[in-house]
């Protein structure tokens, strides 16, 4: 209960914790901020709502600052509740970002589309977009959707990103590996470091790691709540060395009072 | 005008963080929403993704989703007895198609690639060379920690001993990383009760649990028996 007290702290007063631009967001933003009219950027099946509150901010800002490059399309695609997510992100930017959506129209400047079958599902889309889907999200045809015109297969994409919470292999090798389309992904705090040798490598052209990483960017684009929730990131971060510190004290107090009494009756 | 989400979720979000004062009503309350919820969403996103990838492109001509639908209803086969056989052939396409699709790269796109990382490149940077080299000891050690052909003794031992080591490194970032993922998830139920309008049923909310608490005390102190009570 005092733990949930003390991160609130920060949201009735922020204290402004200063942050520094990591290397994997930096990329990710040049890449982004490198796009030119008439490349296609695909949203490539990320989370659904379930990790929402970790990633969310970050999702927000990176579809705005895609939708924000002139006559630059925007394909979001995505299984299950991903689509929902998609909707939720259009409706965040709208209502927090920019009102008119940068001036960009659904089906002539970004879609969203749903496929199915797991990993088949999208090495099929990868494949050919038209032979394994037939409709966007809202059940248009893609045929009349003028987002997808001259987007046939993966190869048609000048970039990709996805934020994921666990499995992003299957992203590698079907985007990357069969495509060749540089992919940049937002992880989870938790998964990001077991991602860092993919990065390193250049397979993935950005790793940005949890909330931390969507401050990080929300304060190269548009500021946004990932900011605000840092302070209390960073005081949790704070609270729990001194909890830890505490508690070995305590462990090993105890340990010589114990040591010491037993000592005693020997 | 206010959000009437903007008061709902608050309140969830205030009925979750209650189990930590005690077990309530308020929290079994907050619980079966949020598992309802969750069941009602997916079952209706599981029937729109049927309609929008299987039922409507099949009822406008395309063929080829015929044999897959059929395989998907034959699923169902499993709830009898007598036909459970059936479902066999569509779980084994399934998990021979996602075999194979998966197998293609694997090679190529985690095990080729990856080696570049743990050996050092001398000559470009310096640090990226120490890392690529603590990387290969650490990728190596790991490894001799798992062969288990041979007694793990002598020069072998030590090498295994610092793969544990690695390991170890390795589980104490992948626990703190869940523990900065969970923090990060539950600040946005933190930040939603201590920002307007959320942070007036948070009082509400105090209020409610200090009230219950100065009962509770209360009562405890009248059922406590005075000490010449019990000996008369």
């Amino acid at each position: 209960m005092i733990y949930i007290l003390v991160l609130g702290i920060p949201f009735i007063r922020p204290i402004g914790i200063p942050l520094q631009i990591s290397e994997g967001t930096r990329d990710m933003y040049n890449a982004l901020e490198a796009l030119k009219p008439g490349d296609v950027v695909l949203y490539a099946w990320t989370i659904d709502l379930s990790a929402w509150s970790e990633l969310g901010p970050g999702m927000v800002a990176i579809a705005a600052h895609i939708l924000s490059k002139p006559d630059v399309k925007l394909i979001m695609v995505g299984e299950l509740a991903t689509p929902l997510c998609y909707e939720r992100i259009i409706d965040t930017i709208r209502n927090t970002i920019s009102k008119d959506l940068f001036g960009k129209e659904y089906g002539k400047d970004y879609c969203i589309l749903m496929t199915a079958g797991g990993e088949s599902g999208m090495k099929a889309f990868m494949t050919d977009i038209r032979g394994a889907i037939s409709y966007d999200f809202y059940l248009n045809s893609l045929d009349d959707l003028p987002v997808m015109e001259g987007v046939r297969d993966g190869k048609d994409f000048t970039i990709a990103f996805t934020a994921i919470t666990s499995a992003y292999q299957p992203h590698i090798r079907q985007i990357v590996d069969l495509c060749n389309v540089p992919l940049g992904a937002l992880m989870m705090g938790a998964v990001a470091f077991g991602a860092m040798p993919y990065y390193k490598a250049g397979v993935l052209f950005s790793v940005m790691a949890g909330l931390g990483s969507c401050a990080e960017y929300e304060l190269l684009t548009y500021k946004g709540p990932a900011i605000t929730r840092m302070d209390s990131l960073s005081l949790s971060a704070v609270m729990v060395v001194i909890l830890m510190i505490a508690a070995n004290i305590k462990f090993y107090s105890t340990k010589v009072s114990v040591k010491v009494e037993s000592d005693k009756d020997g | 005008m206010v959000d009437l989400w903007q008061i709902i979720i608050p309140i969830e979000v205030l009925c979750i963080f209650s189990y930590f004062y005690r077990d309530n009503p308020f929290y079994k309350i907050a619980e079966h929403v949020f598992i309802g919820t969750a069941t009602g969403i997916a079952l209706s996103v599981a029937i729109q993704s049927t309609i929008l990838t299987g039922v409507k492109p099949l009822l406008a001509g395309k063929i080829s989703l015929l044999p897959p639908i059929v395989l998907g209803i034959l699923v169902f086969t499993r709830i009898t007895k007598k036909w459970i056989w059936i479902s066999q052939y569509s779980f084994a396409l399934l998990i021979g198609v996602g075999t194979g699709v998966s197998s293609r790269g694997v090679v190529s796109a985690t095990i080729i690639r990856l080696i570049g990382t743990v050996i050092p490149a001398w000559g470009t940077d310096m640090w990226s060379n120490v890392e690529a080299l603590i990387y290969f000891i650490m990728a190596a050690t790991i490894l001799i920690y798992f062969l288990f052909s041979f007694e793990h003794s002598g020069a072998v031992g030590y090498m295994a001993t610092i793969g544990q080591y690695s390991m170890m490194v390795f589980f104490g970032q992948r626990y703190s990383g869940y523990i900065y993922s969970f923090t990060s998830n539950a600040l946005y139920g933190i930040g939603l009760i201590f920002t307007p309008p959320g942070i007036y049923i948070t009082i509400i909310g105090i209020i409610i649990v200090t009230a219950d608490a100065l009962l509770q005390y209360s009562r405890n102190k009248s059922t406590i028996p005075e000490a010449g009570d019990s000996a008369g």
